[in-house]
């Protein structure tokens, strides 16, 4: 066995996390400023210089808060769940490609945690996962209204979960790998249209796969338009409702670490993720993901929620036909050849 | 190699005590947790075998799905209908526990006959490298030797959709006009369009050219009395 | 006692760097319980919406779970049908926890002087700060949140120093001050 690069991946991958969890905090503050622009409000600017301490005071704060336990909680998976969600939520970031390999005290080392050849499918299996920690954290709350915020999220998921996937198999198809970093060279070619020599990203040869991932993932993400387990105005606070204290801070960090990856994953699928000229990859990821994560709170300060029967709607009626017209339009379009790259 | 056999039978011990948590476990959530437990550890057995496509479809399949949807049911059901786990009648443990001891016996002699190693098939190794890895050796084979089960399972499947589609279909269309007839009409007599339980004594008999169409679809009804303009007794009283 | 308290106080938040940590994170993320009971809320309101912004400028979230709340602004007119309900969410608010009286009927019963309305919310839960008011400013609101802010330090200053017990006291002795200084009841 390679202890070595197992070490490497081990550290690559713990730094990684540790980036996610600043980048995290920091993504609180840029939302709670941006939607306050968006408001035509200041936002938060009197802890730090333009409130950048913000996320420092609320974290020290959510830590030294009491932690309750609801009297008729079901006490074992109402301490768990939390970290559930937690831990299950950065997983997804591990197979993101961040450049390619460089050279470091005398090793070459790739700057991705691991290339496994089931990527996609590896980052939906976790997203899947986490949604157990909404679930069991709204039942174990022994509160209606967590409960109904759990039972939402359960059918919201399942739902959106199947269209993320659907919306990814025309790549699957142009690539013929499940791999990030496979689907990440294919995604480096030029492409030759009428005389413009353009990018080979998947946002130009699927874009209707990617509308239907972006709307997806928002859904995936528990995120407005589509956070009814959480709706403020129906359910108090949805499934965390009766948490306080750190474990509840453990939910806020899954979403926006959710996000993140989301972002991530999405800028290596369709926007060619680490491909650039001028300046290291890396960057390039970073300010391709900032998009998307500007467009989140976009969304969050634009549009309304969803009424729920709307939402399934969406997902069962226009969406997943949506995806399977696009893996048949794309099948077709390989079979006869026209698409081969 | 000692390493994975110890991981190995760390998952393994993982797995059998989550499982015998699911049928110990007296509240059902539990049961369905440990159930959860034990597929992530079958799972990681699988990537230890390094049958990765295997382990990622176990996970999305079983846990991300199926065990959702278990878990959504028992939510909807209230705590106190749901079965008695334990303590049933002694009859239905005695069947149970023999169900399970035939079913042990069975997986017991098919791994038995087979010795403990099971017989290698064609798929080595190297012939999964071969074809490029576990994904393609998978697609080849669902899609060439079993070509005519796949076709089967997708006819079940489209089969048990529209079974689906058909329990679920909206109601019949008469029902459906009948509730839209009640829903746009605005009645002179009755504030709030519907009202059983208020007879409205006497009112004047509409007179053509009285009646002005309201904005919209909605369709304007003087009537006299309650029953006159109640097609549809309203919700949870009987037809008089 | 008092003097001493004082002293300590000042040189608490002069020298010590954790506890300052402790003290300025409590301060600037006071989350406020989403709760309004009458024409007080919409002043409330009005002072988190663009022209303020007192909520977020501050550091302030609401949250509509009294779990995740650190304050709660009693805004409105609090009725003795109303009360057991205000008691019960600040019971279910987490430690440490602070109420802000906004308004004459929060503080005093205000013009209600009747048979249905308590004569101050102080009667049901303990009250750290009283804007006055009918309605009250928003910049009035601003006020007795940076006031609170000060208690938040001092509270925690002395109970990293003194334990919780002296903290309570001393908070306990500020709250009847505040009370004190309203003047005599009907």
């Amino acid at each position: 066995m390679d202890w070595e690069a197992l070490i490497v991946s081990y550290l690559l991958g713990f730094v990684l996390l540790n980036i996610l969890l600043v980048l995290m905090a920091y993504m609180t503050w840029f939302e709670r400023r941006l939607v306050a622009f968006f408001q035509d409000r200041i936002g938060p600017n009197r802890t730090g210089p333009f409130g950048l301490l913000q996320p420092i005071a609320d974290g020290v704060k959510l830590i030294s808060k009491e932690d309750i336990v609801p009297a008729n909680a079901d006490r074992l998976i109402f301490l768990v769940a939390p970290l559930l969600s937690f831990v299950l939520a950065p997983l997804g970031a591990l197979v993101v490609p961040f450049g390619d390999s460089i050279t470091l005290f005398g090793r070459q080392i790739n700057l991705y945690v691991i290339d496994i050849n089931v990527a996609t499918l590896y980052f939906l299996a976790v997203g899947s996962m986490g949604v157990y920690g909404i679930i069991l954290g709204g039942y174990a709350s022994g509160n209606r209204y967590s409960l109904l915020g759990a039972l939402r999220s359960t059918a919201q998921v399942i739902s959106y979960e199947l269209v993320l996937g659907l919306s990814l198999v025309g790549i699957f198809i142009l690539t013929g790998s499940l791999s990030l970093v496979e689907i990440l060279r294919a995604q480096q070619r030029t492409l030759i249209l009428g005389g413009l020599e353009l990018p080979n990203w998947f946002i130009l040869s699927q874009p209707l796969a990617f509308v239907l991932f972006l709307i997806a993932a928002v859904a995936e993400t528990n995120r407005a338009p589509f956070d009814l387990p959480e709706a403020e105005t129906e359910l108090i606070a949805g499934y965390f409702t009766e948490y306080s204290g750190f474990r509840f801070s453990f939910y806020f960090l899954a979403e926006y670490i959710n996000m993140i990856v989301v972002s991530l994953i999405a800028a290596t699928l369709f926007l060619g993720g680490i491909d650039g000229p001028f300046i290291d990859g890396i960057w390039w990821l970073v300010a391709k993901a900032f998009i998307f994560l500007f467009f989140y709170v976009w969304l969050r300060a634009t549009l309304p929620r969803f009424r729920y029967d709307q939402l399934m709607g969406l997902a069962w009626k226009v969406l997943l036909p949506l995806a399977l017209i696009n893996i048949g339009v794309t099948g077709l379009v390989r079979l006869w050849g026209i698409g081969a790259l | 190699m000692a390493i994975e056999v110890l991981i190995f039978y760390l998952l393994a011990g993982v797995a059998i005590a989550a499982a015998a948590g699911v049928v110990l476990a007296r509240n059902p959530v539990h049961s369905a947790v440990s159930l959860v437990l034990s597929f992530i550890n079958v799972a990681a057995i699988y990537v230890v075998l390094r049958a990765e496509f295997l382990a990622v479809a176990q996970i999305i399949v079983y846990t991300g799905a199926i065990i959702v949807l278990v878990l959504f049911v028992l939510m909807l059901v209230q705590q106190q209908d749901l079965p008695e786990f334990h303590g049933g009648r002694p009859l239905r443990r005695a069947v149970g526990f023999l169900l399970g001891l035939a079913l042990l016996a069975e997986v017991a002699a098919a791994i038995l006959t087979r010795s403990l190693r099971g017989a290698p098939g064609s798929w080595t190794p190297e012939a999964v490298a071969a074809v490029g890895g576990n994904i393609q050796a998978i697609g080849r084979e669902l899609y060439s030797a079993y070509m005519l089960p796949i076709q089967a399972t997708a006819l079940l499947l489209l089969a048990a959709t529209i079974g689906a589609l058909f329990l679920a279909r909206p109601e019949l269309v008469e029902e459906r006009l009948a509730v839209a007839r009640r829903l746009f009409t605005i009645s002179l007599a009755h504030p709030r369009g519907v009202d059983t339980l208020q007879p409205v004594a006497e009112l004047p008999a509409p007179q053509d050219g009285q009646l002005k169409p309201a904005g919209g679809d909605r369709s304007l009804v003087m009537a006299r009395t309650a029953e006159e303009f109640t097609e549809q007794p309203a919700w949870g009283e009987s037809r008089r | 006692m008092g003097v001493a308290v004082e002293e300590q106080v000042q040189r608490n938040i002069f020298t010590t760097s954790v506890d300052w940590v402790f003290n300025w994170a409590r301060r600037s993320s006071l989350w406020w319980l989403q709760f309004g009971l009458a024409c007080c809320a919409i002043e409330m309101i009005s002072a988190a919406m663009p022209r303020f912004d007192l909520a977020e400028r501050f550091g302030m979230l609401y949250r509509a779970s009294p779990r995740q709340a650190d304050l709660m602004i009693v805004a409105g007119t609090v009725t003795k049908k109303m009360a057991p309900v205000v008691r019960q969410l600040y019971d279910q608010m987490a430690d440490p926890k602070w109420v802000i009286s906004m308004g004459s009927c929060a503080n005093v019963g205000g013009p209600f002087d009747t048979y249905a309305v308590v004569q101050g919310v102080d009667q049901v839960i303990p009250v750290d700060v009283y804007v006055p008011g009918c309605p009250p400013l928003p910049e009035a609101l601003y006020y007795g949140v940076l006031e609170l802010q000060n208690r938040v330090i001092r509270y925690d200053s002395i109970k990293k120093k003194q334990g919780k017990e002296a903290a309570e006291a001393d908070r306990q002795a500020q709250r009847e001050a505040a009370r004190a200084a309203l003047g005599p009841r009907r």
